[in-house]
Protein backbone atom coordinates (compact mmCIF):
# COMPACT_ATOMS: atom_id res chain seq x y z
CA UNK A 1 0.00 0.00 0.00
CA UNK A 2 1.08 3.23 -0.77
CA UNK A 3 -0.28 6.66 -0.16
CA UNK A 4 -1.56 6.67 -3.13
CA UNK A 5 -3.73 3.45 -2.97
CA UNK A 6 -4.40 3.86 1.05
CA UNK A 7 -8.04 3.47 0.90
CA UNK A 8 -8.41 5.62 4.26
CA UNK A 9 -7.00 8.30 3.12
CA UNK A 10 -9.36 8.08 0.37
CA UNK A 11 -12.27 8.12 2.27
CA UNK A 12 -10.88 10.25 4.57
CA UNK A 13 -10.35 13.06 2.25
CA UNK A 14 -13.64 12.71 -0.17
CA UNK A 15 -14.84 14.68 2.27
CA UNK A 16 -18.20 12.63 3.41
CA UNK A 17 -18.42 12.23 6.93
CA UNK A 18 -16.14 8.85 8.36
CA UNK A 19 -17.67 6.49 10.86
CA UNK A 20 -14.99 4.57 12.84
CA UNK A 21 -15.25 3.06 16.03
CA UNK A 22 -12.86 0.85 18.45
CA UNK A 23 -12.14 -2.51 19.15
CA UNK A 24 -10.28 -3.44 22.94
CA UNK A 25 -8.10 -6.21 22.18
CA UNK A 26 -8.84 -9.13 24.22
CA UNK A 27 -7.72 -9.90 27.54
CA UNK A 28 -6.86 -13.51 26.61
CA UNK A 29 -4.72 -15.60 24.06
CA UNK A 30 -8.44 -15.09 22.29
CA UNK A 31 -8.72 -14.95 18.54
CA UNK A 32 -12.37 -16.03 18.12
CA UNK A 33 -13.27 -13.17 20.38
CA UNK A 34 -11.48 -10.98 17.46
CA UNK A 35 -13.47 -12.92 14.96
CA UNK A 36 -17.13 -12.39 17.02
CA UNK A 37 -16.08 -8.79 17.22
CA UNK A 38 -15.55 -8.22 13.81
CA UNK A 39 -18.59 -9.82 13.00
CA UNK A 40 -21.11 -7.62 15.73
CA UNK A 41 -19.54 -4.76 14.36
CA UNK A 42 -21.22 -2.98 11.66
CA UNK A 43 -19.93 -4.01 8.36
CA UNK A 44 -19.62 -0.62 6.51
CA UNK A 45 -17.79 1.13 8.98
CA UNK A 46 -14.38 3.73 7.52
CA UNK A 47 -12.36 2.31 9.75
CA UNK A 48 -11.77 -0.13 12.91
CA UNK A 49 -9.22 1.47 15.43
CA UNK A 50 -7.31 -1.04 17.80
CA UNK A 51 -6.81 0.30 21.43
CA UNK A 52 -2.99 -0.46 22.72
CA UNK A 53 -3.73 -1.63 26.12
CA UNK A 54 -5.40 1.55 27.11
CA UNK A 55 -6.58 0.02 30.41
CA UNK A 56 -4.91 -3.20 31.26
CA UNK A 57 -2.78 -5.61 29.82
CA UNK A 58 -4.78 -7.04 26.78
CA UNK A 59 -3.71 -9.10 23.79
CA UNK A 60 -1.66 -6.60 21.20
CA UNK A 61 -2.62 -4.08 18.98
CA UNK A 62 -0.49 -5.45 16.23
CA UNK A 63 -2.18 -9.13 16.40
CA UNK A 64 -5.95 -7.99 16.97
CA UNK A 65 -5.12 -5.52 13.82
CA UNK A 66 -4.08 -8.27 11.67
CA UNK A 67 -6.57 -10.54 13.02
CA UNK A 68 -9.31 -8.09 12.49
CA UNK A 69 -7.73 -7.77 8.43
CA UNK A 70 -8.08 -11.68 8.46
CA UNK A 71 -12.14 -10.59 8.81
CA UNK A 72 -12.20 -9.20 5.55
CA UNK A 73 -11.69 -5.57 7.51
CA UNK A 74 -10.04 -3.37 4.90
CA UNK A 75 -9.48 -0.21 7.12
CA UNK A 76 -7.93 -1.53 10.55
CA UNK A 77 -5.89 1.38 12.27
CA UNK A 78 -3.21 0.95 14.69
CA UNK A 79 -2.86 2.60 17.93
CA UNK A 80 0.90 2.98 19.45
CA UNK A 81 1.59 4.05 22.70
CA UNK A 82 4.62 5.56 23.43
CA UNK A 83 4.55 4.16 26.92
CA UNK A 84 5.32 0.52 25.91
CA UNK A 85 7.56 0.80 22.37
CA UNK A 86 11.08 2.53 22.92
CA UNK A 87 12.13 4.06 19.25
CA UNK A 88 13.07 0.60 18.39
CA UNK A 89 10.17 -1.24 18.26
CA UNK A 90 7.75 1.86 17.49
CA UNK A 91 9.56 2.16 14.38
CA UNK A 92 10.07 -1.89 13.65
CA UNK A 93 6.45 -2.37 14.81
CA UNK A 94 5.13 0.60 12.46
CA UNK A 95 6.96 -0.80 9.16
CA UNK A 96 5.54 -4.39 9.97
CA UNK A 97 2.11 -2.52 10.33
CA UNK A 98 2.80 -0.97 7.26
CA UNK A 99 3.70 -4.40 5.22
CA UNK A 100 0.28 -5.70 6.46
CA UNK A 101 -1.54 -2.78 4.76
CA UNK A 102 -2.44 -0.97 8.04
CA UNK A 103 -3.76 2.46 6.39
CA UNK A 104 -3.10 4.49 9.28
CA UNK A 105 -1.49 5.16 12.64
CA UNK A 106 -2.83 6.80 15.73
CA UNK A 107 0.19 8.18 18.08
CA UNK A 108 -0.54 8.32 21.52
CA UNK A 109 1.10 8.50 25.03
CA UNK A 110 -0.99 5.69 26.72
CA UNK A 111 -2.81 6.17 29.93
CA UNK A 112 0.06 6.08 32.82
CA UNK A 113 1.55 2.68 33.69
CA UNK A 114 0.26 3.12 37.18
CA UNK A 115 -3.38 3.94 36.71
CA UNK A 116 -5.28 0.97 36.60
CA UNK A 117 -2.63 -0.86 34.71
CA UNK A 118 0.48 -1.99 36.04
CA UNK A 119 2.07 0.43 39.05
CA UNK A 120 5.03 -1.98 38.84
CA UNK A 121 6.25 -1.41 35.01
CA UNK A 122 8.97 0.71 34.08
CA UNK A 123 7.41 2.77 30.68
CA UNK A 124 9.70 3.05 27.60
CA UNK A 125 8.68 7.54 27.03
CA UNK A 126 11.84 6.97 23.97
CA UNK A 127 9.67 9.20 21.93
CA UNK A 128 6.84 11.26 23.28
CA UNK A 129 3.70 11.43 20.58
CA UNK A 130 4.47 14.43 18.40
CA UNK A 131 8.33 12.67 18.22
CA UNK A 132 6.90 9.67 17.23
CA UNK A 133 4.28 11.08 14.33
CA UNK A 134 7.36 13.30 13.12
CA UNK A 135 9.26 10.23 12.94
CA UNK A 136 6.77 8.12 11.21
CA UNK A 137 6.20 10.94 8.50
CA UNK A 138 10.24 11.46 8.40
CA UNK A 139 9.36 7.65 7.41
CA UNK A 140 6.82 8.29 4.86
CA UNK A 141 7.79 11.42 2.88
CA UNK A 142 11.47 10.96 2.81
CA UNK A 143 12.17 7.04 3.13
CA UNK A 144 14.14 7.84 6.26
CA UNK A 145 14.24 5.29 9.00
CA UNK A 146 15.79 5.49 12.79
CA UNK A 147 19.11 7.78 12.43
CA UNK A 148 18.49 8.56 9.06
CA UNK A 149 18.90 4.88 7.58
CA UNK A 150 17.44 4.72 4.46
CA UNK A 151 14.21 2.53 3.92
CA UNK A 152 13.59 0.03 1.35
CA UNK A 153 10.53 1.05 0.75
CA UNK A 154 8.37 3.78 2.23
CA UNK A 155 5.23 3.07 4.09
CA UNK A 156 2.00 4.72 2.81
CA UNK A 157 -0.31 5.28 6.11
CA UNK A 158 -1.49 8.09 7.51
CA UNK A 159 -0.46 9.20 10.65
CA UNK A 160 -2.79 10.35 13.83
CA UNK A 161 -3.05 12.16 16.79
CA UNK A 162 -4.88 12.56 19.86
CA UNK A 163 -6.95 15.96 20.70
CA UNK A 164 -7.91 16.67 24.28
CA UNK A 165 -10.85 19.87 23.25
CA UNK A 166 -10.94 20.23 27.45
CA UNK A 167 -7.10 20.60 28.04
CA UNK A 168 -7.18 23.86 29.25
CA UNK A 169 -5.47 27.40 28.88
CA UNK A 170 -6.97 27.20 25.19
CA UNK A 171 -3.68 29.11 24.83
CA UNK A 172 -1.76 25.84 25.84
CA UNK A 173 -4.23 23.40 23.94
CA UNK A 174 -3.83 24.83 20.72
CA UNK A 175 -0.04 25.31 20.91
CA UNK A 176 -0.13 21.27 21.17
CA UNK A 177 -2.40 20.43 18.65
CA UNK A 178 -0.01 22.97 16.08
CA UNK A 179 3.16 21.06 17.05
CA UNK A 180 1.04 17.48 16.56
CA UNK A 181 0.20 18.84 13.21
CA UNK A 182 3.60 20.36 12.37
CA UNK A 183 4.87 17.00 12.76
CA UNK A 184 2.47 15.65 10.55
CA UNK A 185 -0.72 14.50 12.08
CA UNK A 186 -3.18 14.13 9.49
CA UNK A 187 -5.78 13.49 11.37
CA UNK A 188 -6.91 14.37 14.90
CA UNK A 189 -9.22 11.47 17.33
CA UNK A 190 -10.47 13.62 20.23
CA UNK A 191 -11.01 12.21 23.68
CA UNK A 192 -15.07 11.48 24.30
CA UNK A 193 -17.27 14.36 24.38
CA UNK A 194 -19.95 14.74 26.76
CA UNK A 195 -19.98 18.66 27.49
CA UNK A 196 -20.87 20.03 24.13
CA UNK A 197 -20.67 23.64 25.23
CA UNK A 198 -16.75 23.09 25.75
CA UNK A 199 -15.79 21.38 22.65
CA UNK A 200 -17.72 24.38 20.64
CA UNK A 201 -15.15 26.50 22.24
CA UNK A 202 -12.49 24.17 21.70
CA UNK A 203 -13.53 24.14 17.84
CA UNK A 204 -14.26 27.52 17.82
CA UNK A 205 -10.55 28.15 18.71
CA UNK A 206 -9.14 25.68 16.19
CA UNK A 207 -11.35 27.43 13.13
CA UNK A 208 -9.79 30.96 14.15
CA UNK A 209 -6.49 29.83 14.30
CA UNK A 210 -7.09 27.36 11.23
CA UNK A 211 -6.40 24.27 12.66
CA UNK A 212 -9.05 22.77 11.57
CA UNK A 213 -8.33 22.92 7.84
CA UNK A 214 -4.67 21.50 8.33
CA UNK A 215 -5.49 18.04 9.68
CA UNK A 216 -9.16 16.27 9.77
CA UNK A 217 -10.86 16.10 13.06
CA UNK A 218 -12.81 13.39 14.49
CA UNK A 219 -14.94 13.88 17.52
CA UNK A 220 -15.21 10.80 19.97
CA UNK A 221 -18.52 10.24 21.69
CA UNK A 222 -18.85 7.27 24.63
CA UNK A 223 -22.14 5.19 25.42
CA UNK A 224 -21.88 5.14 29.29
CA UNK A 225 -22.79 1.88 30.71
CA UNK A 226 -23.70 2.64 34.41
CA UNK A 227 -23.91 4.61 36.82
CA UNK A 228 -21.06 4.05 38.65
CA UNK A 229 -18.78 4.64 34.92
CA UNK A 230 -20.70 7.86 34.86
CA UNK A 231 -19.71 8.82 38.43
CA UNK A 232 -16.22 7.67 37.65
CA UNK A 233 -15.89 9.64 34.51
CA UNK A 234 -16.80 12.53 36.58
CA UNK A 235 -14.63 12.01 39.37
CA UNK A 236 -11.13 11.46 37.07
CA UNK A 237 -12.22 14.10 34.21
CA UNK A 238 -10.24 12.26 31.76
CA UNK A 239 -13.17 13.04 29.11
CA UNK A 240 -13.35 16.85 30.49
CA UNK A 241 -16.61 17.69 32.50
CA UNK A 242 -19.26 15.00 32.65
CA UNK A 243 -22.53 17.54 32.93
CA UNK A 244 -24.76 16.42 35.75
CA UNK A 245 -27.81 16.48 33.08
CA UNK A 246 -26.00 13.19 31.95
CA UNK A 247 -25.63 11.18 35.62
CA UNK A 248 -29.18 12.07 35.78
CA UNK A 249 -30.41 10.49 32.91
CA UNK A 250 -28.14 7.12 33.61
CA UNK A 251 -29.20 7.50 36.84
CA UNK A 252 -33.15 7.63 36.37
CA UNK A 253 -32.83 5.22 33.29
CA UNK A 254 -34.57 1.92 33.81
CA UNK A 255 -32.35 0.47 31.34
CA UNK A 256 -29.03 2.64 31.73
CA UNK A 257 -26.99 1.07 29.13
CA UNK A 258 -29.24 1.79 26.71
CA UNK A 259 -29.76 5.50 27.78
CA UNK A 260 -26.12 5.77 27.84
CA UNK A 261 -26.66 4.65 23.62
CA UNK A 262 -29.22 7.64 23.55
CA UNK A 263 -26.80 10.33 24.94
CA UNK A 264 -23.62 9.12 22.67
CA UNK A 265 -25.95 9.27 19.76
CA UNK A 266 -27.25 12.71 20.53
CA UNK A 267 -24.12 14.03 21.02
CA UNK A 268 -22.96 12.00 17.63
CA UNK A 269 -26.28 14.06 15.83
CA UNK A 270 -25.15 17.11 17.35
CA UNK A 271 -21.30 16.90 16.28
CA UNK A 272 -21.79 15.84 12.65
CA UNK A 273 -23.81 19.09 12.14
CA UNK A 274 -20.52 21.15 12.87
CA UNK A 275 -19.42 21.92 9.91
CA UNK A 276 -15.26 21.58 10.60
CA UNK A 277 -16.42 17.56 11.64
CA UNK A 278 -15.05 15.12 9.86
CA UNK A 279 -15.76 11.84 11.12
CA UNK A 280 -17.36 10.36 14.47
CA UNK A 281 -15.12 7.81 16.31
CA UNK A 282 -17.24 5.81 18.40
CA UNK A 283 -15.70 3.91 21.76
CA UNK A 284 -17.48 1.01 22.21
CA UNK A 285 -15.58 -0.52 25.10
CA UNK A 286 -16.12 -4.30 25.52
CA UNK A 287 -19.62 -4.40 23.75
CA UNK A 288 -19.08 -4.15 19.60
CA UNK A 289 -22.86 -4.25 19.28
CA UNK A 290 -23.44 -0.25 20.89
CA UNK A 291 -21.88 0.67 18.00
CA UNK A 292 -24.57 -0.15 15.20
CA UNK A 293 -27.24 1.33 17.66
CA UNK A 294 -25.05 4.24 17.59
CA UNK A 295 -25.08 5.13 14.14
CA UNK A 296 -28.96 4.25 13.60
CA UNK A 297 -29.54 6.63 16.57
CA UNK A 298 -27.10 9.61 15.14
CA UNK A 299 -28.20 8.97 11.90
CA UNK A 300 -24.71 8.80 11.11
CA UNK A 301 -24.95 5.68 8.49
CA UNK A 302 -24.96 5.57 4.62
CA UNK A 303 -25.67 9.09 2.92
CA UNK A 304 -23.77 11.10 5.07
CA UNK A 305 -23.78 15.09 3.75
CA UNK A 306 -20.23 15.47 2.05
CA UNK A 307 -18.21 17.85 3.09
CA UNK A 308 -15.45 19.71 1.28
CA UNK A 309 -11.65 18.92 3.40
CA UNK B 1 21.55 17.36 46.56
CA UNK B 2 20.69 14.03 46.84
CA UNK B 3 17.77 12.92 48.86
CA UNK B 4 17.62 9.89 50.65
CA UNK B 5 14.81 8.25 53.23
CA UNK B 6 15.54 6.00 56.24
CA UNK B 7 15.16 1.99 55.96
CA UNK B 8 12.30 0.42 58.33
CA UNK B 9 13.85 -0.65 61.67
CA UNK B 10 12.56 -3.82 60.51
CA UNK B 11 14.26 -4.09 57.36
CA UNK B 12 17.73 -3.12 58.62
CA UNK B 13 17.04 -5.69 61.52
CA UNK B 14 16.80 -8.04 58.76
CA UNK B 15 19.46 -7.05 56.69
CA UNK B 16 21.76 -7.26 60.11
CA UNK B 17 20.29 -10.32 61.89
CA UNK B 18 23.30 -12.79 61.04
CA UNK B 19 26.02 -10.05 62.86
CA UNK B 20 26.78 -8.83 66.45
CA UNK B 21 29.31 -6.53 66.04
CA UNK B 22 28.59 -3.70 63.66
CA UNK B 23 29.45 0.01 62.49
CA UNK B 24 26.94 2.63 61.40
CA UNK B 25 28.53 5.19 59.31
CA UNK B 26 26.55 8.54 58.86
CA UNK B 27 27.56 10.75 56.11
CA UNK B 28 28.22 14.72 56.96
CA UNK B 29 26.57 16.04 53.56
CA UNK B 30 23.67 15.55 51.19
CA UNK B 31 22.16 13.16 53.74
CA UNK B 32 22.38 15.13 56.98
CA UNK B 33 20.77 17.67 55.51
CA UNK B 34 17.69 15.77 54.11
CA UNK B 35 17.76 14.27 57.78
CA UNK B 36 18.46 10.64 56.90
CA UNK B 37 22.00 9.52 57.18
CA UNK B 38 23.64 12.40 59.44
CA UNK B 39 24.92 11.87 62.73
CA UNK B 40 22.00 12.67 64.56
CA UNK B 41 19.92 9.99 62.63
CA UNK B 42 22.61 7.31 63.27
CA UNK B 43 22.32 7.65 66.90
CA UNK B 44 18.54 7.04 66.92
CA UNK B 45 18.58 4.55 64.69
CA UNK B 46 21.46 2.39 66.38
CA UNK B 47 19.82 2.71 69.74
CA UNK B 48 15.98 1.68 68.11
CA UNK B 49 18.31 -1.71 66.87
CA UNK B 50 20.09 -2.20 69.91
CA UNK B 51 16.34 -2.22 71.34
CA UNK B 52 15.18 -4.34 69.14
CA UNK B 53 18.03 -6.88 68.94
CA UNK B 54 17.63 -6.93 73.21
CA UNK B 55 13.83 -7.83 72.22
CA UNK B 56 14.90 -10.40 70.02
CA UNK B 57 17.21 -11.94 72.25
CA UNK B 58 19.72 -11.52 70.00
CA UNK B 59 21.90 -8.60 71.35
CA UNK B 60 23.71 -6.38 68.71
CA UNK B 61 26.56 -4.35 69.70
CA UNK B 62 26.82 -1.07 67.61
CA UNK B 63 29.76 1.23 66.94
CA UNK B 64 28.91 4.78 65.28
CA UNK B 65 30.69 7.69 63.14
CA UNK B 66 29.96 10.10 60.98
CA UNK B 67 33.04 11.34 58.76
CA UNK B 68 32.22 14.54 55.98
CA UNK B 69 31.90 12.70 52.84
CA UNK B 70 31.46 9.12 52.19
CA UNK B 71 31.53 9.56 48.63
CA UNK B 72 35.26 11.46 48.97
CA UNK B 73 38.16 8.56 49.46
CA UNK B 74 40.19 11.10 51.33
CA UNK B 75 37.57 11.00 54.31
CA UNK B 76 37.31 7.47 53.77
CA UNK B 77 40.54 7.07 55.39
CA UNK B 78 39.74 7.60 58.97
CA UNK B 79 36.96 4.39 58.85
CA UNK B 80 40.13 2.18 58.75
CA UNK B 81 40.37 1.71 62.74
CA UNK B 82 37.02 1.35 63.11
CA UNK B 83 36.07 -0.88 60.11
CA UNK B 84 38.86 -3.05 61.78
CA UNK B 85 37.02 -3.73 64.90
CA UNK B 86 33.65 -4.90 63.01
CA UNK B 87 32.06 -7.96 61.48
CA UNK B 88 29.80 -5.35 59.31
CA UNK B 89 29.31 -2.01 58.18
CA UNK B 90 25.98 -0.07 57.14
CA UNK B 91 26.61 3.22 55.17
CA UNK B 92 23.89 6.03 55.98
CA UNK B 93 25.07 7.74 52.80
CA UNK B 94 23.21 7.36 49.47
CA UNK B 95 24.06 5.02 47.40
CA UNK B 96 27.49 6.16 45.81
CA UNK B 97 28.45 6.43 49.67
CA UNK B 98 28.13 2.49 50.59
CA UNK B 99 29.81 1.45 47.35
CA UNK B 100 32.50 3.96 47.93
CA UNK B 101 33.11 2.05 51.45
CA UNK B 102 32.18 -1.11 49.99
CA UNK B 103 35.41 -0.67 47.56
CA UNK B 104 37.51 0.44 50.19
CA UNK B 105 37.07 -2.36 52.29
CA UNK B 106 36.51 -5.24 50.28
CA UNK B 107 37.13 -7.72 52.83
CA UNK B 108 33.65 -6.76 55.46
CA UNK B 109 30.07 -6.35 54.49
CA UNK B 110 28.74 -3.57 53.75
CA UNK B 111 25.00 -2.94 53.80
CA UNK B 112 22.84 0.35 52.81
CA UNK B 113 20.78 2.38 55.52
CA UNK B 114 18.80 4.46 53.76
CA UNK B 115 16.89 4.32 50.29
CA UNK B 116 18.55 6.77 48.20
CA UNK B 117 15.68 8.72 46.14
CA UNK B 118 16.46 11.29 43.94
CA UNK B 119 18.21 14.86 43.54
CA UNK B 120 15.74 17.51 44.36
CA UNK B 121 14.77 20.18 46.91
CA UNK B 122 13.72 20.88 50.12
CA UNK B 123 10.85 23.09 49.39
CA UNK B 124 8.69 23.13 53.18
CA UNK B 125 10.19 21.92 55.93
CA UNK B 126 10.72 17.95 55.66
CA UNK B 127 9.02 17.90 52.28
CA UNK B 128 11.28 17.23 49.50
CA UNK B 129 10.24 17.27 45.74
CA UNK B 130 12.33 15.33 42.72
CA UNK B 131 14.06 17.74 40.36
CA UNK B 132 16.82 16.71 38.29
CA UNK B 133 17.10 12.72 36.66
CA UNK B 134 20.83 13.62 35.76
CA UNK B 135 20.36 12.62 32.01
CA UNK B 136 23.79 14.19 30.80
CA UNK B 137 22.25 16.27 28.30
CA UNK B 138 20.61 19.17 29.94
CA UNK B 139 17.39 20.51 28.21
CA UNK B 140 16.46 23.42 30.77
CA UNK B 141 17.07 26.00 28.92
CA UNK B 142 14.17 25.08 26.05
CA UNK B 143 11.80 24.89 29.37
CA UNK B 144 11.89 28.05 31.13
CA UNK B 145 13.88 25.82 33.49
CA UNK B 146 11.60 23.20 34.41
CA UNK B 147 12.72 19.67 33.46
CA UNK B 148 9.91 17.52 31.71
CA UNK B 149 12.30 14.35 31.46
CA UNK B 150 12.11 14.49 35.38
CA UNK B 151 8.96 16.36 36.55
CA UNK B 152 6.42 14.92 33.54
CA UNK B 153 5.31 11.30 34.60
CA UNK B 154 5.40 10.75 31.05
CA UNK B 155 8.45 12.13 29.93
CA UNK B 156 6.78 14.44 27.35
CA UNK B 157 8.83 17.05 26.20
CA UNK B 158 6.55 18.36 23.50
CA UNK B 159 3.33 19.51 25.69
CA UNK B 160 1.01 18.16 28.42
CA UNK B 161 -0.48 14.94 28.36
CA UNK B 162 -4.52 14.60 28.15
CA UNK B 163 -4.73 14.11 31.82
CA UNK B 164 -3.26 17.39 32.47
CA UNK B 165 -5.21 19.94 34.39
CA UNK B 166 -4.33 23.63 35.73
CA UNK B 167 -4.25 22.08 39.17
CA UNK B 168 -2.20 19.21 38.94
CA UNK B 169 -0.86 16.01 37.23
CA UNK B 170 -3.35 13.24 36.39
CA UNK B 171 -1.11 10.51 37.98
CA UNK B 172 -0.26 12.39 41.30
CA UNK B 173 -2.55 14.77 42.60
CA UNK B 174 -0.08 16.09 45.03
CA UNK B 175 2.14 17.25 42.27
CA UNK B 176 1.58 20.06 39.59
CA UNK B 177 1.57 19.59 36.23
CA UNK B 178 5.07 19.94 34.73
CA UNK B 179 3.26 21.12 31.67
CA UNK B 180 1.52 23.61 32.97
CA UNK B 181 4.49 24.99 35.15
CA UNK B 182 6.35 25.30 31.76
CA UNK B 183 3.86 26.70 29.94
CA UNK B 184 3.32 29.59 32.40
CA UNK B 185 7.11 30.44 32.67
CA UNK B 186 7.55 30.59 29.04
CA UNK B 187 5.00 32.79 29.08
CA UNK B 188 6.34 34.95 32.22
CA UNK B 189 9.45 35.34 30.79
CA UNK B 190 8.43 36.01 26.82
CA UNK B 191 9.38 32.71 25.63
CA UNK B 192 6.45 31.22 24.71
CA UNK B 193 7.56 30.44 20.68
CA UNK B 194 10.46 27.78 22.27
CA UNK B 195 6.43 26.09 22.52
CA UNK B 196 6.14 25.96 18.60
CA UNK B 197 9.12 24.35 18.20
CA UNK B 198 8.83 20.38 17.90
CA UNK B 199 11.54 18.76 20.36
CA UNK B 200 13.30 16.02 18.60
CA UNK B 201 14.17 13.10 20.36
CA UNK B 202 16.37 13.35 23.26
CA UNK B 203 19.49 11.39 22.94
CA UNK B 204 19.64 9.19 25.84
CA UNK B 205 23.10 7.55 25.23
CA UNK B 206 23.99 10.29 27.51
CA UNK B 207 21.81 9.47 30.21
CA UNK B 208 21.97 5.99 31.91
CA UNK B 209 20.92 4.10 29.26
CA UNK B 210 24.40 3.21 28.01
CA UNK B 211 25.62 1.94 31.64
CA UNK B 212 27.31 3.66 34.24
CA UNK B 213 28.94 6.75 33.36
CA UNK B 214 32.39 8.04 33.99
CA UNK B 215 33.25 11.93 34.09
CA UNK B 216 37.01 12.54 33.11
CA UNK B 217 38.01 15.98 33.18
CA UNK B 218 41.75 15.93 31.66
CA UNK B 219 42.43 20.02 32.95
CA UNK B 220 41.55 18.68 36.31
CA UNK B 221 44.16 15.69 35.97
CA UNK B 222 47.00 15.60 37.43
Amino acid sequence: MTSETNNFARVLNSGRLVVTAECLPPRGADAVFVKDFSKKLPANLDAVVVADNPDAVRSSSFSTASLLKRQGRRNVIMAMTTRDRNRIALMSDALGAAALDIPAILCVAGNHQSISICPQAAAANDLDPVQLIHALKDMILHGAGLGGDKLTKKPGFLVGAVAQPYLRPMELNLLYIRKKISAGADFLLTQAVFDFEGFELWMEALRESGLDKRAAVIPCVMPIADLEKARELKRTGIYGPIPDAVLARIDGAADAAAEGVAIASEMAAKLKSMPEVRGIHILSGDVPEIVAAVIEQAGIGAGNPVRVP
Amino acid sequence: MIVASPKSITELKDIISAHRKVLFVGCGTCVSVCLAGGEREVGITSYAVRMARKLDRNPIEISQITIERQCDNEFLKELAEPVSKVEAVVSFACGAGVQAIAERFPEKPVYAGLNTQFLGVLEEQAVWNEKCLGCGDCVLAHFGGICPVTRCAKRLLNGPCGGSTEDHCEVNPDRPCAWQLIYKRLKAIGQLDRLEEIVMPKDWSTAWYGGARKVVRKEHQV
